[in-house]
């Protein structure tokens, strides 16, 4: 018994280095290409009917959202883009929007008809802010 | 890769989109009762008279709360390696992952100790110990930041 604990102990400490590796790995490889990923359909927020008035992007980089707090118009498309090595998740804190995971180099829009506050569930520091102008 | 974004999706379902919470109570439980761990085996190798109980009893629960801990701790540690385990930046997560994969080493060679190497016992208080302060630095350099964070 102690054997097979031991083998789940050990692959567990090579699993991590392993998924590391691949995970750099697959980023150098990544950033080699630079291949254009299509935007993933755009989703209401409060199924506004008004078209986007601008646009505003959103970098998930290095465990963060780059910029922090995005001030944009009324109905403007919002899109995130995960050009970091881990997956994330846009969650609304008040509910209501969740993005589903983004593996890296996956996009998520939005229209945001209302400030909003969100999260990524995997990774608890990274949280952000859009604001409305106007 | 798929298969491990999937196991993640399906475990924040099941918690309620809930899962680093999850994450946060049973590492904190882990890192409580591995404190908890190093308390009796003092007791059982004499150091202390922790709480007045038995050396056999401390023998008895230091087992079993080790059991615990250890069930707690793989589930967590599978979480991470399924999820979000990749990113060497910052420098917590760097740490984390270090931290995390030497917490399994020095398990595997506490599990050594213990079965194989004759009169090793004489090492386990130094990997215990060692044991005790590597959970405490994946604490730190995890719920300290959820909390924070917060």
């Amino acid at each position: 018994m102690w054997v097979v604990i031991c083998g789940v102990f050990v692959a567990l400490a090579v699993a991590a280095p392993v998924k590391i590796l691949r995970t750099q790995s697959e980023a150098r490889k990544a950033t080699k290409e630079a291949k254009v990923i299509p935007v993933a359909a755009a989703k209401d927020v409060t199924k506004a009917k008004s078209a986007a008035a601008t646009t505003g992007t959103v970098k998930m980089y290095e465990i963060a959202f780059t910029p922090k707090t995005i001030t944009v118009a009324r109905g403007a498309t919002v899109t995130f883009d995960n050009q970091d090595t881990a997956p994330h998740t846009v969650t609304d804190t008040a509910a209501g929007i969740d993005s589903g995971v983004l593996n890296p180099g996956q996009k998520f829009s939005l229209v945001v008809t209302r400030p909003l506050d969100y999260v990524c569930t995997i990774h608890s520091s990274m949280h952000g802010r859009i604001e409305l102008s106007g | 890769m798929t298969y491990a974004v999937d196991t993640i999706g399906f475990l924040n379902r099941v918690t309620g989109h809930q899962l680093l919470l999850w994450k946060v109570v049973a590492t904190t439980t882990v890192f409580a009762l591995a404190g908890l761990q190093v308390m009796l085996a003092a007791r059982f190798y004499e150091r202390t008279a922790f709480l007045g109980i038995s050396g056999g009893t401390a023998a008895t629960l230091h087992r079993w709360s080790g059991r615990v801990a250890l069930v707690l701790a793989v589930l967590v540690a599978y979480s991470c390696i399924a999820g979000p385990a990749g990113p060497t930046s910052p420098t917590r997560v760097l740490l984390h992952s270090i931290f995390g994969i030497a917490a399994f080493v020095v398990l595997t060679v506490k599990f050594v100790i213990l079965r194989v190497v004759k009169g090793g016992d004489k090492a386990l208080p130094i990997a215990g110990i060692s044991l005790f302060l590597v959970f405490a630095a994946i604490w730190a350099t995890s719920v300290a930041d959820y909390v924070t964070a917060r």
